[in-house]
């Protein structure tokens, strides 16, 4: 089916016509702003505060008690909020996001996630975090060499990511690292560096992305070679087994039972509600995301493009992001794969089969995409 | 008879033969001014976007000339050297021909071809130079140029300008008084001349004729002496230039014939018309058989157009019964055709028609001429493709077609032309200096070296100064071998080729390295292979992809991640599997454009 624009009222409307109640398990919160935009980074934010965050608020209170009346999202288990920089709001902001807009302590919550930037973290936020039951904090480190951290145009120093992460340690929270490698420029001792001390910090879970851009170059050099990419992500993989980090995503590392709930929703296609501008939702076979525009969102207007899948295309994205994660595939959903290049794949160790399930190995999942184009038969 | 003048126009491309006509047709006032367009006779969009001739044409002109009307009949002949046969069929049908020569360029090789046609056919030739309105115009040096390659007389070369329209009357004037009117006997049995056909989707196939011996109208009984059909004559006329109906042709006049032939298989260029049951007691002379000299496979880039493939090759044929073709398998491309041509010119015109006029999209294998195999046990087979290669250990040796080719160029390219002859396998017969300036050379190549890349080459070794032209003087024994292309182990039956041993070395690392830059890489090493035999020549890895995968996929990236999957799966029709390596048919297309050099 096409894609469709639609206002908020005509979704609702739409989303009514389909289903009484929605069993959302996972709420998302984008925060569009951020003091500096990252070179490498692809989500929706902006820069200035277009107005000022209680006027962002009230069109976010809108938007949520409008998708109240379409269900009561008793069923969210895991929140997260995005963006953007959350961690830009001050603690008082912080606390009318709950007492406000969305009483989180209603809910039953089993994970609730607040992203952070180690320059606009302190503790008077972790402690209105707490307050308002954030359980854990993903921080935004990408690496911990201060020279790759002014070549990302990041605007902390490494000294601010280390002092950030121990403070959330410190208080309770479980500890989310984000780092990049694949950065033009780095050395590879300069990477191994940075994740020698990123375990050091003792998170509970990591996140190592594959720097990602649509030009060849980035920030005037040409970017890495895939050999490159590929031996830092084997030391990657590599170093964090050595130290009792599983490799559940393709990006996603952690303890045991310390990987992302919030996240895992995502791959594992269940219901998600996604609220403020650019944020995505699923509910069964409809998607539908917020136009990505801070300046419509304020006019409690903005449109929501919206598209209905099919039994194949449902099939299909469940395939995938199934095989995105250390989970993989269980065969006997009814897909056709194409069996040769399963075999093949297999034989060459890049897919293990085991009690009906098709599982990438970390070499599989640094090439998932082509394994998944070539098994689609 | 008396007043009938057949005559026809020999000149290299660009030198003005088509602008030539469209004069002729304006003064003679055959044209309504209004209906004018340029190229007029020109009736292909092909034939006018490349300026070229493919089709014959012939135009019937009444001019009044001291009190009596003439009737000049133009025949309108192909220019390039694919279609000499039917150039000297068409010029078999004239007593004169007008020899345009450029005075900016020269003499070039098609025009000396084409001038020892005429010459051959008894043809008185008028020179005529042309352009001399242009400030680069060297008459003398042109004059000269003719005396020295052809031995005709220039002196009395008819200076114009066919743009500006300067002197064209004097060409009229010179048709009428130097070209003699056609002889025949007029009582005698009917032989006419067919010297092209086409094809009318109501009446069938129309004839081009010259009528020799006789007379012919409309309900006689005709007999084709090549293929011995017979037919009933149920239209007759003349082009003037559209088709005008007439009660007869007669003797020594062109016109031309609907007689309800259907199958265009039945009526062939060179062919005698006689009637039945009066029939002439021997055919004219010169008819030969259309021999495709040029072969390669063509097939559809969607493999489910194979059928329409058919039908469109079968609609051109009713057009042009030189186009061969028959079913070929190809494990790489599928299902599609070996196709026989007159040669390279006529092979991509074709290629064009097909994909232009019939909207396919096709892919082409390498060129390959016709070769003789003698096998140990004596038998002797043509092949047309490497595919039909016997065994190495079955063939005791193998023949390849030879042409001779005379090359005209400017004297400061002597070096670089013979160094490409070198490369080709050329060896050198003679080497005249026409002029001071200009240079013809005769080469005997073999034509496979021609067929591939060699007129690009040679135009741009000399800056363009170059023309050429080849005729085929038949089968050379070669040490020739097939070259195999294996990828991951498995041969691809379409990037074969049969080539000089001395070659094969090279040509084998040169598609080696090309299809390491052009194959996607794959989820594992792929190995590259050139072999001849058994043995391999050249090896290339295609190292295995290493990382595609999106870093992220979350709540929001779902969608354009599911689409381009989709995307992907869609792709997919595109892929060729070898074996187990995808390989996209933008990989075919690409390798078999990759030129020598």
């Amino acid at each position: 089916m096409e894609k469709f624009r639609y206002h908020r009222k005509h979704l609702l409307k739409f989303l009514k016509s389909k289903k009484a109640n929605f069993d959302f398990e996972s709420l998302y919160i984008h925060i569009p702003f951020c003091k500096k935009k990252c070179l490498y980074c692809d989500f929706y934010s902006v820069s200035d505060k277009k107005g000022s965050i209680k006027n962002f608020f009230d069109s976010l209170k809108a938007e949520y008690e409008e998708f109240r009346s379409l269900t009561d999202l008793s069923s969210i288990k895991t929140i997260y909020i995005g963006g953007g920089t959350p961690s830009l709001l001050l603690p008082e902001e912080i606390e009318a996001l709950s007492s406000s807009i969305f009483s989180f302590n209603d809910f039953e919550i089993e994970e609730f996630t607040f992203e952070a930037n180690p320059e606009s973290i302190d503790l008077a936020k972790m402690v209105s975090l707490k307050k308002i039951g954030v359980t854990r904090i993903s921080l935004g480190v990408q690496s911990l060499d201060d020279e790759i951290l002014r070549f990302l145009g990041r605007i902390h120093s490494s000294e601010d990511a280390r002092k950030a992460a121990r403070e959330i340690k410190n208080l309770g929270f479980d500890l989310n690292i984000d780092i990049i490698y694949g950065i033009p420029g780095q050395t590879f001792g300069s990477l191994v560096d940075t994740v020698k001390q990123v375990v050091y910090l003792e998170p509970d879970s990591i996140s190592a992305y594959a720097l990602t851009v649509k030009k060849d170059t980035f920030n005037g050099l040409p970017l890495k070679s895939s050999e490159a990419y590929f031996e830092e992500y084997l030391y990657i993989v590599e170093f964090l087994r050595k130290n009792g980090y599983r490799h559940y995503e393709v990006s996603n590392w952690a303890h045991d039972g310390k990987e992302s709930k919030h996240n895992l929703n995502y791959w594992l296609r269940k219901n998600y509600l996604g609220l403020g501008p650019s944020a995505a939702s699923l509910i069964d076979d409809v998607r539908f995301s917020n136009e990505p525009s801070v300046t419509k969102y304020l006019t409690n207007n903005s449109a929501y493009f919206l598209e209905v899948l099919n039994e194949d295309q449902i099939l299909l994205e469940r395939f995938y992001l199934a095989m995105r994660t250390s989970l993989g595939f269980d065969i006997s959903q009814s897909v056709t794969l194409n069996v040769e290049f399963l075999k093949e794949f297999v034989n060459q160790g890049l897919l293990e089969v085991s009690d009906n399930r098709i599982v990438p190995t970390d070499r599989g999942m640094f090439v998932l995409d082509s394994i998944v184009a070539s098994l689609i038969a | 008879m008396q007043h009938i003048r057949n005559f026809s126009i020999i000149a290299h491309i660009d030198h003005g033969k088509s602008t030539l006509a469209d004069r002729l047709l304006q003064l003679t006032k055959v044209v309504d001014e209004r209906k004018f367009v340029e190229q007029y006779l020109d009736r292909m969009d092909i034939e006018r976007e490349r300026g070229i001739t493919i089709k014959a044409q012939t135009v019937r002109m009444p001019y009044e000339y001291e009190g009596q009307t003439y009737i000049l009949n133009l025949i309108d002949t192909p220019g390039h050297v694919d279609f000499t046969y039917e150039v000297s069929r068409s010029l078999a049908a004239c007593e004169g021909a007008l020899l345009v020569v450029d005075a900016t360029q020269g003499v070039e090789a098609q025009t000396i071809a084409n001038a020892l046609l005429a010459l051959e056919n008894n043809l008185v030739i008028i020179p005529v130079i042309n352009k001399i309105d242009l400030p680069a115009a060297n008459v003398e040096r042109t004059k000269k140029e003719i005396e020295e390659s052809l031995a005709i007389p220039a002196d009395e070369a008819i200076l114009i300008s066919a743009k500006t329209g300067e002197n064209v009357e004097e060409v009229l004037k010179a048709i009428i008084e130097k070209v003699p009117p056609p002889s025949g006997k007029p009582d005698g049995r009917l032989r006419a001349l067919i010297f092209d056909s086409w094809y009318d989707a109501y009446r069938g196939v129309g004839l081009l004729i010259k009528v020799v011996d006789g007379i012919i109208k409309r309900g006689d009984q005709i007999k084709l002496m090549a293929s011995q059909k017979v037919f009933e004559v149920e239209e007759v006329g003349y082009m003037s230039p559209d088709p005008v109906q007439a009660e007869n042709i007669m003797c020594g006049e062109v016109g031309y014939i609907f007689a309800g032939i259907k199958d265009p298989r039945d009526t062939r260029i060179g062919d005698t018309i006689t009637k039945f049951k009066e029939e002439a007691e021997t055919p004219l002379p010169g008819y030969k058989e259309p021999k495709p000299v040029v072969f390669t496979g063509i097939f559809p880039v969607e493999g489910g157009e194979f059928e329409k493939l058919r039908d469109s090759l079968e609609k051109l044929r009713l057009n042009d019964p030189s186009v061969f073709f028959e079913p070929e398998t190809s494990k790489a491309l599928g299902f599609g055709f070996r196709c026989g041509f007159l040669g390279l010119l006529h092979m991509e015109i074709i290629k064009e028609r097909l994909e232009r006029e019939f909207g396919l999209e096709l892919i082409a294998t390498a060129p390959s001429v016709a070769y003789k195999v003698v096998k140990t046990n004596g038998e002797i087979i043509t092949i047309k493709s490497p595919a039909e290669m016997p065994n190495p250990n079955l063939i005791e040796k193998i023949e390849e077609p030879y042409v001779r080719a005379v090359i005209m160029t400017n004297a400061e390219y002597v070096g670089d032309v013979m160094e490409l002859c070198q490369e080709k396998r050329g060896i050198l017969r003679s080497m005249n200096y026409l002029s001071e300036n200009r240079v013809e050379f005769v080469y005997e190549l073999p034509l496979a070296e021609i067929i591939f890349d060699f007129f690009d080459r040679l135009k741009s070794k000399t800056k363009g100064y170059a023309s050429f032209d080849y005729e085929l003087i038949g089968h050379r024994e070669s040490d020739l071998v097939k070259l195999d292309i294996l990828i991951n182990g498995e041969p691809v039956d379409a990037l074969s080729m049969i080539v000089h041993r001395d070659k094969a070395y090279r040509r084998g690392r040169e598609l080696v390295s090309k299809l390491k830059e052009l194959i996607p890489r794959q989820l594992f090493d792929v190995p590259v292979q050139a072999a001849v035999g058994s043995r391999v020549i050249a090896r290339e890895t295609i190292k295995a992809l290493r990382k595609d995968v999106l870093a992220k996929c979350y709540g929001g990236d779902v969608t354009r991640k599911r689409k381009l999957l989709e995307k992907q799966k869609e792709g997919k029709k595109r892929l060729k599997a070898l074996g187990k390596v995808q390989v996209p048919q933008e990989t075919f297309i690409e390798i078999l454009k990759v030129k020598e050099g």
